[in-house]
């Protein structure tokens, strides 16, 4: 089994004086990959996870959510504030960013686009393929108006925040993570709110957000379970499984130390246990592991995919 | 003489609008402390007098509900919990595993569940605590203490509210109990910690 992981950062001691804050310095418009300070250097890696040979890696500028869409893998990078798409060579092919890109974290590819979670600006964006915005959902436009630091927030659309400082604590809601949804008959999109601790289903024609799920300490990563889903509580170092309507049916505990990424696979679940420094795997009621590998304490994982079998086979021969 | 009195008019009218001016921004400020996080917005609540609860009695056979207004006595400890949380899921669990391991309070205890009535009994169905269990519907009070869900409250004399924070998990009870200062709570946390989790002994 391939595991395609991204890793924020190889420099996690330096980084981490900024961790949730606000970095140094942002360099924005020039090439993809080139601008970049040290610490924003971060990984895409394709490691084997038998092995734990990594058979395949790039640096690229705080990489942290990405997305397989045919032969092209989107990546959300962090600071750099846009999106950069890359082949199967794991080359850059070409990147872009829209005017709301800021404190990137998470990126899905459908047929219709990429729908993208910015952090910065507590939004979720949906573009074409060409870059072209479709569709924004504000948070700071639907309710949320107070900072975690119990300031205003407040987000001008007609400004552009690529070049822009946005703290996490300035953040209303620091979304991380999102899904394109169907809920009682309409279309949704689901959001996980660092800040408030809740999964929230937003209306995508009226914008009205609904609470689903509760009481988590600064969730990450809302995914699709073979019983309905997998959210990783990060700050509560566990995994949660909850129905398909969002009924809570397990909290996995093993002494985690912040689930940065959970993932429902073939067999078990696959968890990116972030300070622990490992991804481990464990079988499906989550209550035995399996197997575990673990990679450079400098490094800081964000997300794991598992390759397709074509992807597998590409990334090898490429 | 006309002269003056219109001074003086608009004179109060100005002072009028700048004192309303004041308050206002002050009243924005106060707002934007209250939202700063879910405990200072419950700080707000200590002293103050907790009004007699409106609950539904969730009896043990959960189809049966009877509505009524209850006045707690001094040293109750009420802890308010609600469905689709996954602090209080975790809080239900380990305050059920104490509650059915032989280990009853020696003080007044209250879990009052907030929410869907529906998504109470599903819950309670998971997780036992019976003759604890009401549901509180007073709506007005719940708005209150909402983001501190789930969280504890501690009762002086007349229901004043000695204590209240905010919930989740074994550490935080602990720091709950030794902030209430009531030695009942602390001595029933460890004597049912021990019989409910006798490993840990």
């Amino acid at each position: 089994m391939m595991v395609i992981a991204s890793f924020l950062t190889a420099h996690f001691r330096e980084w981490r004086r900024d961790w949730h804050g606000v970095q140094r310095s942002i360099q924005i418009g020039g090439d993809a990959v080139g601008a970049s300070n040290d610490a924003n250097d971060g990984i895409l890696a394709a490691i084997d996870f038998e092995t734990g040979e990594i058979v395949r890696s790039v640096t690229l500028n705080s990489p942290s959510g990405f997305a397989i869409h045919g032969d092209d893998l989107y990546v959300a990078s962090m600071y750099g504030n846009r999106i950069v798409r890359l082949g199967m060579d794991f080359g850059v092919r070409e990147s872009f960013a829209t005017r709301l890109m800021n404190d990137l974290h998470n990126v899905i590819a459908d047929d219709g686009g990429l729908l993208v979670a910015c952090s910065g600006t507590d939004s979720v964006i949906e573009l074409d393929y060409s870059g072209v915005q479709k569709w924004c959902w504000l948070a700071t436009q639907h309710g949320f108006r107070s900072s975690a630091s119990g300031h205003r927030a407040w987000v001008d659309t007609s400004r552009d925040y690529r070049a822009s400082r946005i703290g996490t604590t300035s953040q209303a809601t620091h979304c991380n993570s999102v899904r394109k949804w169907r809920l009682n008959g309409r279309d949704v999109v689901l959001l996980t709110l660092f800040h408030q601790g809740q999964v929230i289903a937003v209306d995508s024609i009226t914008g009205r957000a609904s609470v689903l799920l509760r009481g988590m300490r600064n969730p990450h990563s809302l995914r699709r379970a073979p019983e309905g889903w997998i959210i990783s509580d990060s700050g509560s170092n566990a995994v949660v499984i909850v129905s398909e309507d969002f009924w809570i049916t397990r909290i996995i505990e093993h002494g985690f130390n912040w689930v940065q990424d959970a993932l429902a696979v073939d067999g078990g679940i696959l968890v990116a246990d972030a300070n622990n420094c490992r991804i481990v795997m464990f079988d499906r009621d989550g209550s035995h592991q399996l197997h575990e590998i673990s990679y450079p304490g400098e490094w800081k994982v964000y997300q794991l995919e598992i390759a397709s079998v074509r992807w597998e086979e590409g990334i090898r021969r490429l | 003489m006309v002269g003056m009195v219109v001074g003086l008019w608009v004179s109060v009218a100005a002072e009028l609008a700048l004192v309303l001016l004041i308050v206002r921004r002050l009243g924005g400020l106060t707002r934007l402390v209250a939202t700063s996080g879910a405990q200072d917005g419950v700080d707000r609540l200590h002293g103050t007098k907790i009004p007699p609860l409106r609950v539904r009695v969730l009896d043990d056979n959960l189809g049966r509900q009877r509505a009524q207004r209850v006045w707690f006595d001094e040293g109750t400890i009420i802890v308010l919990v609600r469905p689709r949380c996954v602090a209080s899921r975790r809080l239900l669990a380990g305050l059920s595993q104490r509650l059915n391991a032989g280990c009853k309070p020696e003080f007044p205890m209250v879990v009052g569940f907030v929410g869907d009535i529906q998504d109470v009994n599903r819950l309670l169905g998971e997780f036992d605590v019976t003759g604890f269990a009401v549901m509180v519907i007073n709506q007005g009070f719940v708005r209150k203490i909402d983001d501190a869900i789930p969280c504890a409250i501690s009762l002086g004399a007349g229901g004043v509210i000695q204590h209240v924070a905010s919930i989740d998990g074994d550490d935080s009870v602990f720091r709950f109990a030794e902030a209430s200062g009531s030695a009942a709570v602390r001595q029933w946390l460890e004597r049912s910690m021990v019989a409910a989790w006798p490993s840990t002994a």
